[in-house]
């Protein structure tokens, strides 16, 4: 039984290793330069939503999300904060 | 009693009831990588977008009427240029460009080639552009977003851009952006600043908004001053209040999950609390026989902390595993619409891996005492009492 304990332990350990052996070895650097880089060339900081992102400050419609409850807002609805943001 | 004597009765006792654990480390495996999950998503972006905004210019000149935007003249950059104190003052081209009138939409953004930072900038940016090339002729940079919607709508080489005046303009595709930028990069559309203005639609003479630096901080509230005062249709958003827009955006959506959390783990914690209350006779005479064994109260509880920690810790780490692995590794599939929206299409743009420490051992201590406590007490509550009368 205490083979097994330490066994169960090792594998817990073997887990924290690989997630700091992984955080530790990304290129955090080269994926926030990518970012950095379009920020500096455009000046926009604001994420992208996608192209099939909803705005309803710019459109000034919605549609229901929900049939059953058509007032219900969607989730994933963003535009309460991000489209304040320079109105991207 | 940490000798191994102890660990192996330790983990005889832990093996013998596995099945109890397995349950109670289950649920708590699924508590903790949710909540691991919502908060690693929350802190990637809030670092991320936070240092991305290190890159932005620090403030940003709009012209408002009834709150909504208006071409901001060039005339405007002359006068914010002639304060003293304020640099970089330069015309910024950019709008949403809609497919159709309900449809999916670019934000196109035009950039001023002739400026000395932009071709650097490009270059590094898109890695092995040819300037020229580029910029001779109509052509566009996409983000991956758009380069996706394209090739699905039949528009593999050149977009035509239906103008406010009614003319199409045929913009051919020169590069797609890199997928490192995508989370603000993915529905972009860049062209050379005349061109944007064609699209949207702006005179010769007119930009959307206008943005500026001041290398003194001091002088910050200062210049904001000043330049408010110049038009009465004029709005100034500093980089001060974008940050603190997406440090409370975040917050409000990480501290929401939080919130849902700590009702859950209430309730988790009152059920574990009122099964343990109602410890078994089976465990009760395990504790007494423990007591008349000589065990002391304190042998007892030392015990249970440690069975506690095991799976407390045991659970934890694989939560916390688990919830990396999903973020990082997968891309938060379903979770990552909660912050990013539903309209990223089949592939996430790429988290950067950010561990806040802060936030693993909040929810480590959150869960551990509650759970130990639930544990504790009713364990204590049996020590304490009389060997014989436990047993019975």
């Amino acid at each position: 039984m205490l083979r097994t304990y330490y066994v169960s332990g090792a594998f817990l350990l073997l887990l924290i290793a690989a997630v700091l052996t992984h955080y530790l070895l990304t290129d955090r650097a080269g994926l926030q330069a990518g970012i950095d880089r379009t920020v500096t060339l455009t000046g926009l900081a604001s994420p992208a939503l996608g192209v099939a992102w909803y705005e309803p400050r710019l459109r000034r419609f919605e549609a229901a999300f929900n049939p059953a409850y058509p007032e219900l807002l969607p989730p994933e609805r963003q535009g309460f904060v991000y489209g304040d943001l320079y109105g991207k | 009693m940490g000798n191994k004597p102890f660990l192996h009765f330790l983990a005889l006792n832990l093996f013998g009831e596995r099945r109890k654990h397995l349950g109670v480390v289950g649920l708590s495996v699924l508590l903790i990588f949710l909540l691991a999950s919502t908060l690693f998503i929350a802190s990637s972006l809030q670092t991320t977008l936070s240092r991305a905004l290190e890159k932005e210019p620090d403030f940003v000149v709009q012209r408002v009427r009834g709150d909504h935007l208006l071409p901001v003249p060039e005339s405007w950059v002359d006068e914010i240029a002639s304060i003293h104190g304020v640099s970089r003052v330069v015309p910024r081209v950019w709008g949403r460009y809609h497919t159709e009138p309900k449809g999916d939409s670019f934000l196109v953004v035009g950039i001023d080639f002739l400026e000395d930072q932009s071709h650097p900038e490009l270059a590094k940016l898109v890695e092995g552009i040819d300037l020229r090339k580029f910029l001779n002729g109509e052509k566009m940079l996409v983000g991956e977003g758009v380069a996706r919607w394209m090739d699905t709508h039949f528009y593999p080489k050149t977009f035509s851009f239906l103008t406010p005046g009614g003319r199409f303009l045929k913009v051919e595709r020169f590069a797609t952006l890199p997928s490192e930028s995508s989370l603000v990069a993915r529905n972009l559309v860049i062209v050379p600043i005349e061109l944007a203005r064609r699209i949207l639609g702006l005179g010769e003479e007119e930009s959307t908004d206008i943005t500026f630096n001041v290398p003194n901080d001091d002088e910050w509230d200062n210049i904001e001053d000043k330049i408010a005062a110049m038009h009465y249709d004029l709005r100034i958003v500093s980089k001060k209040e974008s940050r603190k827009a997406y440090a409370e955006l975040f917050d409000y959506k990480g501290g929401f999950f939080l919130v849902l959390y700590l009702i859950v783990l209430l309730a988790f914690v009152l059920i574990l609390y009122q099964r343990a209350s109602q410890v078994y006779s089976q465990e009760k005479r395990a504790i007494g026989i423990l007591r008349a064994l000589g065990w002391s109260i304190r042998d007892v509880l030392t015990l249970k902390i440690y069975e506690t920690l095991s799976v407390v810790f045991a659970s934890f780490v694989l939560g916390a595993s688990l919830a990396y692995g999903y973020v990082f590794l997968l891309g938060a599939p379903l979770l990552r619409q909660i912050f990013l929206g539903s309209g990223m299409g089949e592939s996430a743009p790429p988290l950067v891996p950010v561990l806040d420490f802060s936030i693993l051992t909040s929810i480590f201590l959150l869960y551990a005492v509650s759970f130990l406590a639930a544990v504790l007490i009713p364990v204590w509550r049996i020590a304490v009492t009389d060997p014989k009368e436990a047993m019975l």
